[in-house]
C-alpha cells in the first residue's frame, strides 16, 4: 500500500543499467519507484500495486512495450495509468500511432533529457495525488453527509415520539404515553447507535445495572474479590 | 332541520383534555363539519395531535392540509403553526400570518373568517385556555347570527379565556366541558349514516 502522500511510480526496462540511471533520475521526487526488467514483471506489479504513471521501454525481449501496454489497457484496475513509451530510436509516424492505439500518452525519445524526463513524470505526480486527495475529501463528505441524515432523523425521532407522548398524556392516556416514551427511547437508540458505531453507551444497561446497586442489608461485595478468589 | 353546519372549536391550556371529552362525546352520525385551533407548540409536520385525538372520537380526525374541502362529520384540525381559515367556497385555507395573540394557530383568525364566510350556520365554541385568543372571534361570530358556546370557566382547567370571551362577546349558552358534546348535538342534529362522508 502506498501511503496517501506518496505516488507510486513503475519504471519497466530490460537493461539494469537503464533502471538504475532512471531510479537516481526520478529519486529527488520522493516518490516510490518500482522497477522491474520485463513486461511479465510489470503486470504482475499492477496486481497489487496502485500507480501514478509508468515509464515503460518499448524494445525489450519477449513481450515488448507495446504489447505490454495493451494488456495493461485491459485490465479494469490499470487501464486508467498513463503509459510513457521510452524508446532508443526516433519513431517514424507509423509506429507512434501504434504506440498511441496501445494507450500511451507521451514519448521520450533517447537518449533522454533528464530535466525532461523528470518534469512530465512530475506533473503525473501530482495529477495522481490530487485526484487522490480528491477522492478523500469526496469520502469524508459523504460521510459527513451520512452523519447529518442520522442526526435529523434522530432529532425528528425525539419531538415526534415526546409530541405523541405529550398528547396521550394530556389525554389521561398514561399507559400510552408510557409505551410512545419507550418507542422513542429505542427508536432513539437505534439511530444513536448508527451515528456513533460502538462508542456509547446503552441507556438501557444503566437502568437494568440500577436495582443491582440497591443495598440489600449484606455487605456489599469487595470489587475485585471474586476474582481473586477465583484465582 | 339543521342550520348550524359547521363548528368552530378554539382550546388553549389544558385544551386538549377538554376537546378529547368533547369529541369523544359525539356521536358517529354528528351533523356538521368541526374545525379545531388548539394552541400548540411547533411540531413537525406529522398529525401527531389529530391522531392523539382520533383514539378519542367516533369522528375522523384530521389535519387540514390547503384548500382541503370541509366535510360533515369530519373534525379537521389546525396544523402546527399555521392560521386555519374558512373560505366561503367550503374550503379551508392555511396561512402563515403572524401570529395573533402570540399565537399560530389563531383562535380569532379561524372564527372570524367562519362567522364570514358562514353567518348564522357556525357554532363557536371557547375551551379552557389561559389567554384571551377566541373572544375577538366569538364577538364576530354573534354578530353575523351564529351560536356562541362558552365553556363554564368553573369546569375549565384555565378559566381566563372563556371568560373574556364570555366578557367581549357574551355567550348563548355557557355549560359545563360534559354538557358540550350533547348540546352541539342538539344545534347540529345527526345525520343518516349513508349521507356521511367517509374517509
Amino acid at each position: 500500500m502506498i501511503p496517501d502522500e506518496q505516488a507510486g511510480i513503475l519504471v519497466v526496462d530490460d537493461r539494469p543499467e537503464n533502471l538504475l540511471a532512471l531510479r537516481e533520475l526520478l529519486e529527488p521526487l520522493h516518490q516510490d519507484v518500482t522497477c522491474v526488467t520485463s513486461g511479465d514483471d510489470a503486470l504482475r506489479c499492477l496486481l497489487n500495486q496502485e500507480f501514478a504513471v509508468i515509464l515503460l521501454d518499448v524494445q525489450m525481449p519477449g513481450m515488448d512495450g507495446f504489447e505490454t501496454a495493451r494488456r495493461i489497457k485491459q485490465r479494469e484496475k490499470s487501464r486508467y495509468i498513463p503509459i510513457v513509451f521510452l524508446t532508443a530510436y526516433s519513431f517514424d509516424s507509423h509506429q507512434a500511432l501504434q504506440g498511441y492505439s496501445a494507450g500511451a500518452v507521451d514519448y521520450l525519445v533517447r537518449p533522454l533529457d533528464l530535466g525532461i524526463v523528470r518534469s512530465k513524470v512530475a506533473v503525473f505526480v501530482d495529477l495522481y495525488l490530487e485526484r487522490k486527495r480528491a477522492e478523500r475529501l469526496a469520502a469524508q463528505l459523504s460521510k459527513l453527509d451520512v452523519r447529518r441524515r442520522q442526526a435529523l432523523e434522530l432529532n425528528d425521532t425525539i419531538v415526534q415520539g415526546l409530541a405523541v407522548a405529550k398528547y396521550a398524556f394530556e389525554l389521561g392516556e398514561h399507559d400510552q404515553a408510557r409505551a410512545a416514551i419507550g418507542e422513542t427511547l429505542e427508536a432513539a437508540k437505534r439511530v444513536l447507535g448508527d451515528l456513533l458505531g460502538d462508542d456509547r453507551v446503552d441507556p438501557g444497561d444503566l437502568v437494568r445495572e440500577g436495582p443491582a446497586r440497591v443495598p440489600t442489608g449484606h455487605a456489599p461485595p469487595i470489587p475485585g474479590h471474586e476474582a481473586r478468589r477465583g484465582r | 332541520m339543521t342550520t348550524h353546519e359547521l363548528v368552530v372549536m378554539g382550546a388553549s391550556w389544558g385544551g386538549l383534555a377538554a376537546l378529547g371529552l368533547v369529541l369523544s362525546g359525539l356521536p358517529r352520525d354528528f351533523g356538521a363539519a368541526i374545525a379545531v385551533a388548539q394552541h400548540r407548540g411547533v411540531e413537525p409536520a406529522d398529525a401527531v395531535l389529530a391522531d392523539a385525538l382520533a383514539r378519542k372520537s367516533a369522528l375522523p380526525v384530521r389535519e387540514v392540509h390547503d384548500k382541503d374541502p370541509i366535510v360533515p362529520g369530519w373534525v379537521h384540525m389546525a396544523p402546527s403553526d399555521y392560521h386555519l381559515l374558512v373560505e366561503r367556497g367550503g374550503t379551508f385555507a392555511l396561512s402563515t400570518d403572524p401570529r395573533e395573540q402570540y399565537s399560530r394557530p389563531s383562535i380569532d383568525v379561524l372564527f372570524e373568517s367562519a362567522a364570514d364566510a358562514y353567518a348564522s350556520r357556525v357554532v363557536g365554541v371557547i375551551l379552557t385556555g389561559a389567554n384571551p385568543d377566541g373572544a375577538a372571534g366569538l364577538a364576530r361570530i354573534r354578530r353575523r347570527g351564529g351560536f356562541a358556546v362558552v365553556q363554564d370557566p368553573a369546569t375549565a382547567d384555565r378559566a381566563a379565556m372563556p371568560e373574556a370571551a364570555m366578557a367581549r362577546a357574551g355567550a348563548d349558552e355557557v355549560v359545563a366541558l360534559s354538557e358540550i358534546a350533547p348540546l352541539l348535538t342538539r344545534l347540529c342534529g345527526r345525520v343518516p349514516a349513508t349521507e356521511q362522508a367517509r374517509p
